[in-house]
């Protein structure tokens, strides 16, 4: 006979208030034996998730500090934002720490989107980049490759070699992102678990995160930046982006961030 | 027993034949041969009585044989190396050296032909294009010691000096005292002198081939029986690796179609494998996307191997995955997005907008840490860009944009708010004309839109999109 956890909490009750803290840290360990036997160790909160040990830079400074250190390891993050707001910048930013921390990344790129030349004037080793390129958007055939693309991202996420993990759905039409099953993304959180892979997600709308994955939110549109007075010397310098960061364990956040051109003009 | 088999130079005699003849003359009537050059080769020739009779009817019928090939070879068989080596240096034809009779049978010979035999050796040791592979050639005045064989050679003016002229005098000296004066290379010399081997016949060693076939008595198709064929034969094939020291880092697949057809393809892995489950995985994976078009009666794997790689891990660097784990990975992601869709971009020397190389991606070298810092730099706008470049419609008014069309995927019609440009850029004239470029680009702010980047085609005068800021 089973007995119900009310009852057995009404037996724990007298007792418990006369427990030591180190009966308490006794039972907390065995409590978390027993949830790590049953695979169950992700839904534990540790207070090294909490103060930002497993987490990692994304090579911006404000970013990181909205962030509370960074996004986290072995789980999903999200960028989402509309077009021209920074989402790609932003991407690539946490790629270029990932590669100059020494770290090999994978970047999913939906509609061959991504530009070699940009990328590595944005810090990205390519060396260390993995390029997994889709075909450029059309009208036809988009499910089919947001599919495939995703199936792609499940096997880099399970192979468990990389630093960063990147799916790049950018350029898929809202639509198409919302006739995904939710559980997408729940398998997608599952096979970066226990690992030391970060996860991130950029599309136009938010589609789904880790329970201490991020949701990065680019909230307005593009403000760009130019320089010069006269016609002939105006060149593009940049754009400011308004950054909210979302999160389930942490409050939330805003940063202003500004990207800026390291030459004069574009490259 | 032993034959030695010696072709004088090309100054002496007109050689005759492929530079390998006398390698392959000798690999005729033993698999056990030291190869000292290819001018030089000893057999062991043991036990063979029965098939030749006595050891001066091996030698007539070598010496028969070579002529035959016009092969001009002086042949020499004593019971040790040594003393049929030194016989050949002195004696044309054929000499046999009965058993127990080499020192007497050296005797008479002038101490020169040491010096002969080693430059004998020296001279014809550098023969890379062996038929039969890398074969290991042995220095048997020194046992493949070649710094010690200097010493022995050096004292032959010193012996000389004492007034003795002949390998008889040398053998004849006193141990004791040769040693006292010459030290270990003066018993060297004396054993030489004496024809006593210093080491036992170390022989030539084939090229090892790693290659597997096995044939089908039916006709099979379909992926899952060859699969059960793949794993049988790479399994023989990654133990023979394995007990060799050797990975694979290209593989050759061979399959024997029943038109008599082959379908052949070949793996290039980024890192050395001997696992033969993870060579199945690739190969399966290929032949998912590359299948033989008729039934299958013939499954050959051959192997171009490699040594197997020692990896030295630090504590203090990030754990590094199997290698297995990359190229399988790599192998299906070919396989699911299509070739040269999976890789690393490489940057080209050119000014051409979004030139860049596909090449694949190598994970060695990947895990250590580089000596960068780029936390907090901050952030860069970055280029997306349209692959293949959209076509769009701008309307002009005194000289710039004022109004662009884009149409799928961007859907947008717009005012240019802001513009920059045009800068002209232009490239490849001296080249065929599909990669000539030449045209103005923009930089337009579209109102509401974001920034894109927009070109004048200038030989076409048609407008495209490159790409968007974002």
């Amino acid at each position: 006979m089973y007995r119900s956890v009310a009852e057995v909490d009404l037996e724990c009750q007298p007792r418990y208030s006369r427990r030591t803290k180190s009966e308490m840290s006794v039972n907390l360990s065995t409590l978390e034996a027993l949830l790590q036997s049953k695979k169950l160790g992700n839904s534990l909160v540790s207070p090294q998730t909490l103060t930002g040990e497993h987490v990692v830079s994304t090579g911006v400074s404000d970013l990181d500090t909205a962030l509370g250190g960074g996004v986290a390891r072995g789980h999903l993050s999200e960028i989402v934002g509309p077009r021209s707001s920074g989402r790609t910048s932003v991407l690539i930013a946490m790629l270029a720490a990932a590669t100059s921390r020494g770290e090999t990344v994978a970047l999913i790129d939906a509609f061959d989107a991504f530009d070699p030349v940009f990328s590595q004037a944005a810090g990205i080793h390519l060396p260390r980049l993995l390029w997994i390129r889709g075909r450029q958007i059309s009208s036809r055939m988009v499910t089919y490759r947001i599919d495939q693309v995703l199936k792609a991202a499940m096997l880099v996420m399970q192979a468990g070699c990389f630093g960063v993990v990147a799916v790049d759905l950018i350029e898929a039409p809202i639509s198409a992102i919302r006739r995904l099953p939710f559980t997408t993304w729940l398998r997608l959180s599952r096979a970066i678990e226990a690992k030391e892979t970060v996860g991130i997600v950029a599309g136009p709308v938010k589609m789904g995160r880790s329970a201490s994955g991020r949701s990065i939110v680019l909230e307005t549109r593009y403000s760009a930046k130019w320089s010069g007075r006269t016609l002939r010397s105006r060149i593009f310098q940049g754009i400011d982006i308004d950054v909210r960061v979302e999160s389930t364990r942490h409050p939330f956040a805003s940063v202003h961030l500004s990207a800026r051109h390291q030459h004069v003009g574009m490259v | 027993m032993f034959a030695c088999l010696y072709q004088p130079s090309q100054s002496n005699t007109v050689r005759l034949g492929s530079d390998n003849a006398l390698v392959d003359f000798a690999y005729e009537y033993s698999p056990r041969v030291e190869v000292h050059g290819r001018d030089l080769v000893v057999l062991d020739v043991s036990g063979g009585k029965h098939l030749w009779g006595s050891a001066h009817a091996l030698g007539e019928q070598l010496r028969r044989v070579a002529i035959d090939r016009n092969l001009v070879i002086c042949i020499a068989i004593a019971s040790t190396r040594m003393a049929a080596l030194l016989m050949t240096q002195d004696q044309c034809g054929l000499t046999v050296i009965p058993p127990k009779t080499e020192m007497k049978a050296l005797s008479p010979l002038p101490l020169a032909v040491i010096t002969r035999l080693w430059q004998a050796q020296s001279s014809s040791a550098n023969m890379a294009n062996c038929k039969r592979g890398q074969l290991r050639t042995a220095s048997t005045l020194a046992a493949q010691s070649l710094p010690y064989v200097e010493p022995v050679i050096a004292l032959l003016p010193v012996v000389k000096r004492w007034g003795i002229t002949t390998l008889g005098d040398l053998a004849a000296l006193p141990t004791h005292e040769l040693f006292n004066r010459l030290g270990r290379a003066g018993l060297a010399l004396q054993q030489i002198a004496r024809g006593e081997d210093r080491r036992p016949l170390v022989p030539a060693l084939e090229k090892e081939r790693f290659e597997e076939t096995m044939t089908l008595e039916w006709p099979i198709e379909g992926l899952e029986p060859l699969s059960f064929v793949f794993e049988q034969v790479l399994g023989k094939l990654c133990q023979h690796l394995d007990a060799s020291g050797m990975a694979v880092s290209m593989l050759r697949m061979q399959l024997t179609m029943v038109s008599r057809d082959i379908h052949e393809r070949t793996f290039r892995f980024p890192v050395a494998l001997n696992t033969s489950k993870v060579l199945r995985t690739l190969i399966l994976l290929d032949l998912e996307t590359h299948p033989p078009a008729l039934s299958v009666d013939r499954v050959t794997v051959i192997a171009t191997p490699v040594p197997t790689g020692a990896l030295q891990l630090s504590l203090l660097d990030r754990a590094v995955p199997p290698a297995e784990n990359f190229t399988t990975l790599l192998a299906r992601l070919e396989g699911l997005m299509g070739d040269q869709r999976c890789g690393t971009p490489v940057l080209m020397n050119t000014h051409k907008p979004g030139v860049f190389e596909m090449q694949p991606f190598n994970p060695k070298g990947c895990f250590s840490p580089l000596n960068q810092t780029r936390v907090g730099a901050g952030l860069v706008p970055v280029f997306r860009r349209f692959r293949q470049p959209i076509a769009i419609r701008v309307v002009i008014e005194q000289g710039v944009p004022v109004r662009v069309v884009i149409p799928y995927p961007c859907s947008i019609n717009g005012k240019v708010v802001t513009h920059a440009g045009p800068w002209r850029s232009s490239g490849h004239w001296w080249m065929s004309s599909c990669a000539v470029w030449d045209r103005d680009e923009w930089d337009v702010e579209v109102n509401g839109c974001g920034v894109y980047r927009i070109f004048l085609e200038r030989k076409s005068d048609c407008w495209f999109a490159e790409g968007v800021i974002d």
